[in-house]
C-alpha cells in the first residue's frame, strides 16, 4: 500500500520548558481521495490516542480542522495526500502544525476565541448573527462574503495579524463588510469608526495573503478594500460637515 | 513589505541628502566642492539605485491605491506584474540615458 | 438604551487621517519629485551636453533658480510633504510592532521633533541662500 510520513508538530505535554517538537507519523494511504484529516485519524486510532485535532463534518462545511500543511493555511478534511509507492525513510513527507496567532490547545487544536473577541468590538454586530447565505453568491462576491465559517484561516495567514496583535483581522472585517451591507444609519455609523484605523481596514496592507487561503471562496482583501472607500466617504463627509458648521 | 523595505531606505536617503544640500548650500565653493565629488562615476552608479527605489516604491504605491479604490481587484496577479515591469523598464531607461556620465 | 457589557472599541480618527493623508502625499510627492528630477538633473544635463554649462550642475544655475518664486514654492512644498511622508511612512512601520502606549507617544513626539527640526533647518539654509 502507499504510504506518506506526516511531521507533526506537538504542543502541550509540559516537560522541560513545555517546548514544542516535531513527532514522525508513517500512516497508509488506501485511496486516491484520501485526505489529511484522514490521515490525522489513521495515526490517532493506530499510533497514538493522544493525538489532538479537531474535526467534525469531514466536508470543509464546519471550519474546525483548520492547520498549516507545509506551511499554508489550509482545512484537513479538503486537502488530499499524494502519496507514492515507496515506503520507509523514502516515502514523502508532509509538514503539520497547528494555525498561527490563535493560542494552542494542544497540538493542532488552537482556540478561537481571538475570532469572536475581535468581532465583539464591532459595535451592533453579534457573533451569533450569523451571516445567512442568500444562495445568490455564485456571481455576487459580496455574497460569498457571508458564506465566511470563521474557521480562521485567513487570520494565521495575514501578515498584519502576525505582527500585530490588536488587528481585528480579516474574518471580523469580513463580519464587519456583511453587517454594513445589512444595515445603515447610526449603527453603520459605528461600525465605520471602529474599523476605521491602523487596528481595522486602513492597517490591511493589500497583500492577499487571506484570500488565497479562503476555503468558501470569500475574498476578505476585497471586502476590506470596501471597507477602506467607505471609512473615507464616511470621514470625508464628517469633515465637510463641520466645516461648513463652523464657516457658515 | 518590499514597500516598507524601500520607504525607510528612502527616508534614510532623505536625510543624507538634505544634510549634503544643506552644507553644500553655503556659497559657491562648498556647493562645487560637493558637486565635483557626487559627479564621481560611483554616485551616477548610487544615483541610478536611487531612480530604481523610487519608481518601485511610486508605482507599487500607485498599485496599492488602485487596489484600494476598487480597481483590478479580481486581477491582482497581473497588477503586480505590470507594476514590476513598468519600473524595471523604466530604471532600465533611465541607466541607458545615464551611461555616458558613468563611463566619461 | 441597554448598556453593552463588553467594551466596544472606537478606532481614533487622527490614525485614519494620517493613513489618508499619507496616500495624498504620495500622489503629489510623485508629481514633485518628478519635476524635482528634471529641473536639478535632467535639464541641467541636457545643458551641459548642449554646451551650454562647462559642469553638469552649476552653482550660479540653483542660486538663480532660487531667486525665482515658483522654485521656491516648489522646494518647500517638496520639503514639507516629503517630510510628512517619509516621516508618517516611518512612524506606521514603528508602531506596527506595537509598541507600549507611552513607547507610541514617544516614537511619535521624536518623529515630529526630527521632522520639525529637518524643515527648520533646510528652511534656514534656503533663506541664507536667497538673501
Amino acid at each position: 500500500m502507499k504510504q506518506i510520513t506526516l511531521q507533526i508538530l506537538r504542543t502541550g505535554y509540559g516537560g522541560e520548558d513545555d517546548r514544542s517538537r516535531w513527532e514522525r507519523f508513517d500512516v497508509p494511504v488506501p485511496t486516491g481521495r484520501s485526505t489529511v484529516l484522514d490521515a490525522l485519524i489513521w495515526a490517532r486510532r493506530h499510533t497514538d490516542p493522544t493525538l489532538a485535532f479537531r474535526n467534525a463534518c469531514r466536508v470543509g462545511m464546519c471550519g474546525t480542522c483548520g492547520v498549516r500543511v507545509d506551511g499554508r493555511e489550509t482545512l484537513a478534511c479538503r486537502t488530499y495526500l499524494q502519496p507514492s509507492e515507496t515506503s520507509g525513510s523514502d516515502a514523502p513527507e508532509i509538514r503539520i502544525e497547528p494555525l498561527r496567532i490563535l493560542p494552542i490547545v494542544q497540538d493542532l487544536i488552537t482556540d478561537r476565541a481571538p475570532l469572536h473577541a475581535a468581532i465583539d468590538r464591532l459595535p451592533g454586530v453579534s457573533r451569533d448573527d450569523e451571516p445567512a447565505s442568500t444562495g445568490t453568491q455564485a456571481t455576487d462576491p459580496d455574497a460569498a462574503a457571508r458564506d465566511c465559517i470563521l474557521c480562521g484561516l485567513c487570520v494565521s495567514a495575514c501578515s498584519v495579524a502576525g505582527l500585530n496583535p490588536g488587528f481585528l483581522g480579516p474574518a471580523a472585517l469580513v463580519r464587519a463588510s456583511v453587517a454594513l451591507d445589512a444595515r445603515g444609519g447610526p449603527e453603520a455609523a459605528g461600525v465605520l469608526d471602529a474599523v476605521g484605523g491602523s487596528d481595522g481596514a486602513t492597517g490591511c496592507h493589500t497583500l492577499f495573503e487571506c484570500t488565497a487561503v479562503c476555503p468558501r471562496g470569500v475574498a476578505p482583501t476585497v471586502a476590506i478594500q470596501r471597507l477602506k472607500r467607505r471609512v473615507v466617504k464616511r470621514q470625508l463627509g464628517r469633515l465637510l460637515r463641520t466645516s461648513s458648521r463652523t464657516g457658515g | 513589505m518590499l514597500q516598507r523595505v524601500s520607504g525607510l531606505l528612502l527616508a534614510g536617503y532623505l536625510f543624507f541628502h538634505l544634510g549634503v544640500i544643506n552644507l553644500s548650500l553655503a556659497g559657491a565653493e562648498t556647493f562645487d566642492t560637493v558637486t565635483k565629488w557626487v559627479q564621481h562615476p560611483v554616485f551616477t552608479v548610487l544615483d541610478n539605485l536611487l531612480i530604481a527605489l523610487v519608481l518601485y516604491h511610486a508605482i507599487n504605491g500607485v498599485r496599492v491605491m488602485l487596489l484600494e479604490t476598487g480597481f483590478g481587484l479580481r486581477r491582482q496577479a497581473s497588477m503586480f506584474w505590470i507594476s514590476i515591469a513598468a519600473t524595471a523598464g523604466i530604471a532600465a531607461y533611465m541607466l541607458y540615458l545615464n551611461i555616458p556620465l558613468i563611463f566619461r | 438604551m441597554a448598556e453593552l457589557s463588553y467594551r466596544k472599541y472606537e478606532a481614533p480618527s487622527g490614525e485614519f487621517w494620517l493613513w489618508f493623508l499619507q496616500r495624498v502625499t504620495g500622489l503629489l510627492l510623485i508629481a514633485l519629485v518628478l519635476l524635482h528630477g528634471w529641473f536639478n538633473h535632467f535639464a541641467q544635463i541636457d545643458a551641459f551636453e548642449a554646451g551650454l554649462q562647462d559642469e553638469p550642475v552649476v552653482f550660479s544655475v540653483v542660486a538663480d533658480r532660487l531667486t525665482r518664486v515658483g522654485f521656491i514654492a516648489l522646494d518647500l512644498a517638496l520639503l514639507t510633504l516629503v517630510l510628512f511622508h517619509g516621516l508618517n511612512g516611518v512612524r506606521t512601520v514603528l508602531l506596527e510592532w506595537r509598541p507600549a502606549a507611552r513607547r507610541r507617544r514617544a516614537v511619535t513626539r521624536s518623529l515630529i521633533g526630527i521632522g520639525v527640526a529637518a524643515w527648520v533647518v533646510t528652511f534656514i539654509a534656503l533663506v541664507v541662500l536667497i538673501l
